[in-house]
């Protein structure tokens, strides 16, 4: 079956990155073209590509350039690839950049010191890496449909790039039955993208604006909550959308169980670690070019909180779910079963 | 952003205003942060003006940025108004519920105050627009509470 727009939302075509560009769903599904990484980077601080989109975007600039780099020195290229990781690192400061960076430039290390050709070795390791991210995610979707029960109604915040429809259709293919409530996530209106996606493929999904989820969880409306995460610290705590922390302490109190979709830690200790963005306030104050509130009313836009692992039922990794509390420990077993 | 912040979620009545300049002065240093308090954004920002021209900064954030603002930004007293309140709970605009779970999670103190806004007749439950553009896409419903029954126990004081 085809993937849902958002699950693989960026592509190499003809010497060009194609970012769907998420600022225009659900009305136009247009493809931005970056053809450097400024381009890319320009691509991911505009937030025209998010969460899973920035990490293919990452991926895909670094192939971009090694093949822009091919007959070149391996010098010269290392010192090319070096410059296009300061320039994501500071696209954003919350996404884990530095992390995909570190691995991308082991990977050309690793290359000039056996003595290989940096740009063909590099396109061979990051192809493969990504057919094993695509082999790892429908592990995750399998784990996550697992946590679900036939009847349930699902409550979500912001937009999984995709796996929301995944897990879905993973939930359908077993004959359960599962509905939808999406919040907005104002002020960019991800719910928007993702009750769209959901719509599209069959779903029942209901769109509420952010502030109705104790509403919803003290009803017992939602019988679970589901999210994903921009980064998970080694001590479990997640960072996600703003609206993700209150969201978890409202299940916490209405004892509905909060799950996170994780991908791997990195080396951050602790969510307080891991810089939250502030973005602009006109991204706030204006809509389509036009002021909302009036002249002398401020904004402020934090675009991301930190939920510590307290509030948290179930981390869902590549490798299984897991208690948050015990991913120091069960991170090794969880990379045992991605790598196996 | 320093200490001395409100922070309002709902539609404030004009005698709020006065109550702010008696207990709250500007010129002590208090600011305001409001939340957009969906779908009532358009009138909270009418109130916004006034709260503005009466010497308060005002600072808006989005619903969803409450529980940040409240763990991370110094807020010491969170505002809901309320259109009629018995012994058990306060009658609210839909997700004061939520605001107040988040204020008694996070310790700080969650304050009453009357307001002659009606969301009963101000809001549409089955519809969800922004700036006059419905943020409804084809397929999809929508749900917006009306008004949220807030349970006393989450209140520190009624004005």
């Amino acid at each position: 079956m085809e993937l849902p727009p958002l699950a693989w939302s960026v592509e190499l075509k003809d010497d060009k990155l194609l970012i769907l560009d998420e600022t225009r769903l659900p009305e136009e599904k247009v493809y931005s073209e970056a053809k450097d990484y400024l381009e890319a980077a320009r691509a991911i601080t505009e937030m025209k590509t998010r969460a899973f989109g920035q990490l293919l975007t990452v991926f895909y600039t670094f192939l971009l350039t090694a093949r822009h780099n091919r007959g070149e020195k391996n010098e010269v290229v290392l010192s090319r690839l070096k410059k296009v990781a300061w320039t994501l690192e500071n696209a954003r400061p919350t996404f884990a950049f530095k992390d995909l960076n570190k691995k991308i430039l082991g990977w050309a290390e690793h290359a000039q010191e056996t003595g290989k050709d940096i740009p063909s070795s590099l396109e061979t390791e990051i192809l493969f890496f990504l057919e094993g991210l695509k082999r790892l995610r429908a592990q995750r979707v399998h784990y996550a449909a697992s946590l679900i029960n036939d009847g349930d109604t699902l409550l979500t915040h912001c937009n999984v790039s995709g796996e929301m429809v995944l897990i879905g259709r993973a939930c359908r293919e077993a004959g359960k039955k599962l509905r939808f409530y999406a919040t907005e996530t104002r002020p960019y209106f991800q719910g928007r993208l993702t009750s769209w996606e959901l719509a599209e493929d069959g779903f029942e999904v209901t769109l509420v604006p952010d502030n109705a989820v104790g509403t919803l969880l003290s009803k017992g409306v939602c019988q679970l909550v589901m999210v994903g995460s921009d980064r998970v610290a080694l001590n479990g705590d997640i960072v996600n959308k703003v609206g993700t922390f209150q969201l978890a302490i409202a299940a916490k109190s209405f004892r509905v169980p909060f799950y996170v979709l994780v991908q791997e830690p990195g080396t951050t200790a602790r969510g307080d670690d891991i810089p939250i963005e502030e973005r602009n306030e006109k991204e706030l104050l204006y809509y389509k070019g036009k002021r909302l509130y009036p002249e002398g009313v401020r904004g402020y836009y934090p675009a991301f909180d930190i939920t510590p692992a307290r509030y948290i039922t179930r981390l869902i990794t590549f490798g299984g779910s897991i208690d948050p509390q015990e991913l120091p420990y069960a991170w090794g077993k969880v990379k045992g079963a991605m790598n196996g | 952003m320093g200490k001395k912040h409100l922070l309002l979620f709902g539609v404030p009545g004009k005698k709020y205003i006065e109550f702010l300049i008696q207990h709250y002065p500007a010129r002590e240093g208090w600011k305001l942060l409001c939340a957009e308090s969906r779908p009532s954004e358009t009138i909270l920002s009418e109130r916004m003006q006034e709260l503005s021209a009466s010497g308060y900064e005002t600072i808006v954030i989005s619903d969803n940025m409450v529980g940040f603002c409240l763990s991370k930004k110094g807020v010491e007293t969170v505002f809901l108004f309320y259109q009629r309140v018995d012994e058990e709970c306060a009658y609210c605009q839909g997700g004061s519920l939520l605001i107040s779970v988040l204020a008694k999670e996070l310790g700080v103190p969650c304050h009453l105050y009357p307001t002659e806004y009606d969301p009963e007749k101000a809001v549409n439950t089955h519809s969800l627009s922004f700036a006059g553009d419905t943020v409804i896409p084809r397929g999809v419903k929508s749900f917006v509470p009306k008004i949220d029954k807030v349970p006393m126990g989450y209140i520190s004081q009624k004005w």
